[in-house]
């Protein structure tokens, strides 16, 4: 109740002043309180702008770094890229031997992989366009007109890509940034000269682009020399062929020459050796009958020379048999019959037939054979073989001397030798044996005398067998033949 | 047991890719083949493509697309053909083609669709292919115009040509145009991969053209400014290069624009979503980022159930991405149950219709995963 008294005893206005005051009073003491929150929010507001403002910081560093990261990453690639586009175009053009077919590699596909919109190849010796892509025909006048007094640089520099003023001057004129020009290059001459433009590609034609450029120019130019030794070996052997081809008509026209020449030969021989016969046989006739004083008695030495008449008739009629007998093999007129037949017994009966000369000279003979064997021969004529080849080794062997005859299997062959142990052939007529009317110069045929033709007739026998004949021989030691015939299975 | 869907492969040369595609999918589909779909590369010729699979398949629905790169199963393919097919019942189509020289306006492709639209009573989804030389805004409005909001949108788009057209093979024609294909009966599930996470203070979309697709202003300022600010000095280089899509501009919804060229005023013609009064940050690829919106995503698609996912993944996104392109669809084969077949394509961007907004969304640099069941 004191207290409401007390109260009550103050004025209004003394209250609010009162009241005005405690709540001023608690107004600051509140105020005092928030002022540390709000400086605490101050701070925290502070350490957040400063945070975000580190974080985009951080930010700029990490687009900074993405993005080099991302340019290198990119040129690595493109890189990467053009060297792919150059081991392709290597790969695809190496091989090529058509100079249109090479430049046909140079296509709209492999400049954009190369990051050129533009490219354009002039042949140097006239200026001609081997390839054109993307560029106008007022372009490619500029270009050309430009390049004919520019000439001489080609023929120094080594590589145009770096003569940077000529690449501007071109530039200026197709009225673009980027481009490249280089020789295309052989190992004597330059060929063309390539021209890329229109870079589309970010940013300039770096170092890489240019090396790349100047490899493809390199390689082209090789391929090029290539193309040129193929074309250049292509026309000598066209040439080489052309040659053979002449020569080969004009062996035939020779051989064809020497066959009609051979057939009148043949023709002539077996003519006159025809006519010959029938008067021969007449000489011979009435010589021997003379000489066997058929017309009444001769003086003794009449006598005598009409036997040497009648031996040197009886040579001349086997020497014209001979001939008559290889013109009639030459010409084909000769009927032969190669059947299966005994060789064995061939042989045995040829020696039987020559036996007396054999023992004539008191020659030692030693035969050889199976018992019997089949081949395919005609055996008249195999038998002129024998006979011919064992006669002149009973004509080469000396008294007493020794033949050996053999007959042997060798897969599907017989292969029949004879051998002597004469005065062998010389080595310098060795390859004129088998000619006709050779004759060696020996002891022996200078004493014995022969018409050269004995062999010559048994090379054409064997020959028209279709087997072989050969000899082998050594002076003063003797000489062996052989012949082969086919087995019969 | 049967297969619904059947996918093969082929990337032998010319016609003998597709007559090998179309015996695999004779031979493991033992049905008369209703419906075909077709993946190439700018490889083939589509008019032998579309004569070989008449001969061999004769189906009633055709539909071809021409793709500069394609998916298949767990790899990336430069140079072939794929095929598909399905067995589910009750799957309706109908569509538009529109193979006009010059772009269609908004009112031709609204017409189009409300006309294809009108007698499918079945209507869920909406796939459209929008080739260079029509207006991509033009397209998208014709779309939400016709459509309104309730369809699942995708489609994909170029921005160029690969091979001499970007063909498409509808039927029985083969052609360059705006195709629009409304369907029915298919489970259709979409998704996004990402793996651009956002880097350095957000700014603000200020002014904008949004039917060219143009940024005026970012934080009240040119747009390049907000490179500049980050690159310093390397921002010569950068834009001399154009590598604006190294790190494109990624909304506060998660949706990237990209930035495909810089206007001589430092504005930015742009591929996205271009708003104004927007929030957006600069981004920057993340591989583990990528990995684990896959494993996310993937998660929820795991099905016992046969079904195709179709991919539709991004030139630009492989481009900047590089090796991660081909980890990205390996990772994705080795996560899906091997019962799910996968297929795709690559384009130049693509659009899809966001769950929540129904808001049809153009978007490059990013991967769609569509699922169908």
């Amino acid at each position: 109740m004191d207290i409401l008294k007390i109260i009550l005893e103050f004025n209004p206005i003394d209250i609010f002043l009162f009241s005005l005051f405690f709540f001023i009073f608690f107004l600051i003491l509140y105020l005092i309180k928030n002022l540390n929150i709000i400086s605490g929010l101050k701070e925290k507001i502070n350490y957040l702008e400063q945070t975000i403002q580190k974080l985009d910081y951080q930010s700029k560093i990490i687009l900074k770094s993405d993005i080099e990261l991302k340019l290198y990453q990119e040129e690595i690639e493109d890189k990467l890229n053009k060297i792919t586009f150059l081991k392709n175009f290597i790969i695809s053009s190496s091989h090529l031997l058509d100079k249109e077919q090479l430049f046909l590699q140079i296509n709209e596909s492999n400049l954009a992989d190369f990051g050129f919109k533009k490219g354009l190849i002039l042949n140097f010796d006239d200026w001609s366009v081997k390839t054109n892509i993307g560029f106008i025909s007022e372009e490619i006048e500029k270009v050309i007109l430009f390049l004919q007094h520019k000439k001489e640089i080609f023929k120094t520099a080594i590589l145009i890509t770096k003569d940077l003023s000529l690449n501007e001057e071109i530039a200026k004129l197709l009225k673009t940034k980027n481009i490249l020009i280089n020789p295309i290059r052989g190992k004597e001459k330059i060929y063309a000269v390539f021209i890329l433009a229109d870079y589309f590609l970010s940013g300039e034609i770096d170092r890489t682009g240019k090396e790349i450029f100047s490899i493809i120019c390199t390689h082209l130019g090789q391929c090029l020399d290539n193309i040129q030794l193929y074309e250049d070996l292509y026309n000598i052997k066209e040439e080489f062929e052309l040659k053979i081809k002449e020569r080969t008509n004009e062996l035939v026209k020779s051989l064809r020459q020497i066959e009609s020449v051979s057939k009148a030969k043949s023709d002539f021989v077996s003519g006159v050796s025809h006519e010959l016969r029938t008067p021969l046989t007449s000489i011979k006739g009435f010589a021997s009958l003379l000489a066997e004083e058929k017309f009444g008695k001769l003086p003794p030495e009449a006598k005598e020379r009409l036997k040497k008449i009648d031996e040197n008739i009886n040579k001349l009629v086997d020497m014209v048999n001979t001939l008559l007998d290889i013109s009639h093999i030459e010409s084909g007129k000769i009927e032969i019959r190669i059947v299966p037949s005994d060789i064995v017994k061939l042989i045995k009966d040829v020696t039987d037939f020559l036996s007396p000369q054999i023992k004539s000279k008191n020659i030692s003979l030693t035969i050889e054979t199976p018992t019997y064997l089949d081949v395919y021969m005609d055996k008249n004529l195999i038998e002129r073989v024998l006979i011919n080849l064992l006669n002149n080794a009973i004509k080469f062997t000396p008294k007493e001397g020794e033949i050996k005859i053999f007959c042997k299997k060798e897969t599907n062959k017989a292969i029949i030798s004879i051998k002597d142990n004469g005065c062998g052939i010389s080595k310098e007529n060795i390859d004129k044996v088998f000619k006709e009317f050779f004759r060696d110069d020996n002891p022996v045929n200078r004493e014995v005398r022969g018409s050269g033709l004995g062999l010559s007739l048994v090379k054409r026998i064997i020959d028209i067998h279709k087997e072989k004949i050969w000899f082998e021989s050594e002076q003063n030691k003797g000489t062996v033949f052989y012949f082969t015939l086919q087995i019969v299975k | 047991m049967e297969e619904k869907f059947i996918v093969a492969l082929s990337q032998k040369d010319d016609e003998n890719a597709i007559k090998e595609v179309a015996l695999k999918i004779k031979y493991s589909f033992l049905k008369p083949v209703k419906i075909f779909f077709l993946l190439f590369t700018p490889h083939y010729n589509p008019q032998a493509l579309l004569k070989t699979i008449s001969l061999t398949l004769n189906p009633t629905f055709i539909l071809g697309i021409q793709s500069p790169s394609l998916i298949f199963e767990g790899q990336i393919i430069e140079k072939g053909i794929i095929g598909c097919c399905f067995a589910k019942e009750g799957v309706t189509l109908s569509k538009i083609f529109i193979n006009k020289e010059t772009e269609a306006t908004i009112e031709d492709i609204e017409l189009s669709l409300r006309l294809a639209a009108k007698n499918l009573k079945d209507k869920q989804f909406f796939f459209s292919l929008i080739p260079q030389h029509f207006n991509i805004f033009n397209c998208v409005q014709g779309f939400t115009l016709a459509l309104g909001k309730v369809f699942n949108v995708l489609g994909v788009g170029f921005f160029r040509k690969y091979g001499n057209k970007n063909y498409l093979i509808v039927n029985d024609t083969v052609d360059e145009g705006l195709l629009g294909i409304i369907g029915g009966g298919l489970k259709i599930e979409i998704f996004r991969i990402g793996g651009f996470v956002p880097i350095g203070k957000p700014f603000m979309i200020n002014h904008v053209s949004e039917k060219q697709g143009i940024i005026r202003q970012i934080n009240n300022l040119s747009p390049i400014e907000i490179y500049k600010h980050y690159l310093d000095e390397k921002i010569d280089i950068f834009t001399k290069n154009k590598l604006f899509t190294l790190y494109p501009l990624i909304t506060d919804e998660d949706y990237l624009i990209n930035v495909i060229d810089c206007l001589e005023d430092g504005s930015f013609l742009c591929i996205g979503e271009v708003k104004e009064k927007k929030y957006a940050h600069l981004s920057i690829f993340h591989p583990e980022a990528m990995f684990s919106s896959i494993k996310d995503k993937l998660n929820s698609i795991k099905s016992n159930e046969d079904g195709i996912l179709f991919i539709i993944n991004s030139l630009m996104r492989k481009k900047i991405i590089k090796e991660y392109a081909y980890k990205e669809i390996e990772t994705i084969r080795q996560l899906l149950d091997k019962n799910l077949k996968i297929i795709g394509i690559y384009s130049d961007f693509f659009i899809f219709s966001n769950y929540i907004t129904r808001k049809i969304i153009s978007e490059t640099a990013t991967n769609l995963l569509v699922f169908f069941q």
